[in-house]
């Protein structure tokens, strides 16, 4: 069978003009409803967006905080490293200042108290040849005289050693 | 319809047209410009999207979707095709993308569709009652959207290849290509199933 052997008309009956009006009416009804959509959101986003404008404050906003708080952070990692510093500085002046009163002047001390304290103290010759500072004034005194082995003779010497090994 | 009163309503119809593209028409007049245009296509259109969709109810909200977009889209309207043409198109597009939502939603094959839409038509009360109607039918729906979609077009409304060609946006070749192809499928299943 053909295509041209069938008569050719519309496989279905057209509605009526009342059907179509029907649809027409829905048509405006939905395209009402979308302007009046379309229009809620942009008065609900206009008033939302003054509210905000409103209630929140430039220096409430998260990014002026995260601004901020960088730059505190900032602030007290620069105080902390100048204050470390000046610490540092100090407490090398400090040092210094120690070191430079533990050199006691020995030549201010009377010779007398010197005496004293070295008869009184069980002091080693060689720890008091060390705690001797340099250019003291010590080695001219009468003790050290006394017990220089140097302005000892020879013979008295001998003798010496002869008794202490006898 | 005579040459004269075709050249009258294509006239009237770009006064219309006029009316809804410029944005200094009150509202009332824009609502009647759009309503000539509505009553001028779509019976055509009615007819058209009830060919490709079969169910009466689906064809009704498919012809309100294709007039809202025709409302919401006509300042896209270039004049440099007829109007019909345009809302043709209009409601192509929004028929195929229904047709291919349905086929997703239920997950039906494209013989498990075209069951289904042969059990609409034979329980549909407006649809012309005779067998060799039926069988058409039944044979048309048993092409691809797209050819049953050319085959209509060409053979129930008669529109140039042309036309078609600015509706379905495919070669003027390809369109007789697949029409003679959906011709040949039809008079196939009509020697099958028609005595």
């Amino acid at each position: 069978m053909k295509l041209e052997d069938i008569q050719k008309k519309q496989p279905f009956k057209m509605p009526d003009e009342a059907h179509f009006d029907t649809i027409s009416s829905k048509i405006y009804t939905q395209l009402e409803k979308e302007e009046n959509q379309k229009f809620d959101k942009k008065t609900n986003s206009v008033s939302i967006d003054s509210a905000k404008t409103k209630r929140v404050a430039f220096w409430v906003k998260p990014q002026f905080m995260g601004i901020a708080a960088t730059l505190f952070l900032l602030l007290v990692t620069l105080v902390g490293i100048y204050k470390y510093n000046s610490d540092t500085n100090s407490s090398t002046t400090l040092a210094t200042s120690t070191n430079q009163t533990q050199q006691l002047d020995f030549s201010k001390i009377p010779t007398e108290q010197i005496n004293n304290f070295l008869l009184d103290e069980d002091i080693s010759e060689n720890e008091l040849v060390s705690f001797i500072p340099q250019n003291s004034s010590l080695e001219s005194n009468s003790i050290f005289e006394q017990s220089d082995l140097n302005s000892i003779d020879a013979e008295s010497l001998d003798l010496m050693l002869e008794e202490e090994y006898l | 319809m005579s040459e004269t009163a075709q050249t009258i309503q294509a006239e009237q119809e770009q006064k219309w047209i006029q009316q809804l593209q410029n944005p200094q028409t009150n509202s009332k007049e824009r609502t009647i410009a759009f309503d000539r245009i509505m009553r001028l296509h779509r019976r055509a259109i009615y007819s058209h999207i009830r060919k490709m969709v079969i169910d009466a109810d689906d064809t009704d909200d498919l012809l309100q979707e294709t007039f809202v977009k025709v409302w919401k889209n006509i300042d896209k309207f270039k004049n440099e095709s007829k109007l019909y043409t345009w809302i043709y198109r209009i409601a192509t597009n929004e028929t195929l993308r229904f047709l291919e939502r349905k086929k997703k939603k239920y997950g039906l094959q494209m013989n498990e569709t075209s069951e289904q839409l042969m059990q609409n038509l034979e329980s549909d009360e407006q649809f012309s009652g005779e067998e060799v109607q039926l069988i058409l039918q039944k044979a048309i729906l048993t092409l691809p959207d797209k050819q049953r979609l050319v085959f209509n077009m060409k053979y129930f409304d008669e529109m140039k290849y042309e036309e078609i060609s600015e509706i379905v946006d495919t070669s003027v070749g390809a369109l007789k290509a697949s029409y003679h192809l959906a011709t040949k499928k039809i008079e196939a299943y009509l020697k099958e199933n028609y005595q």
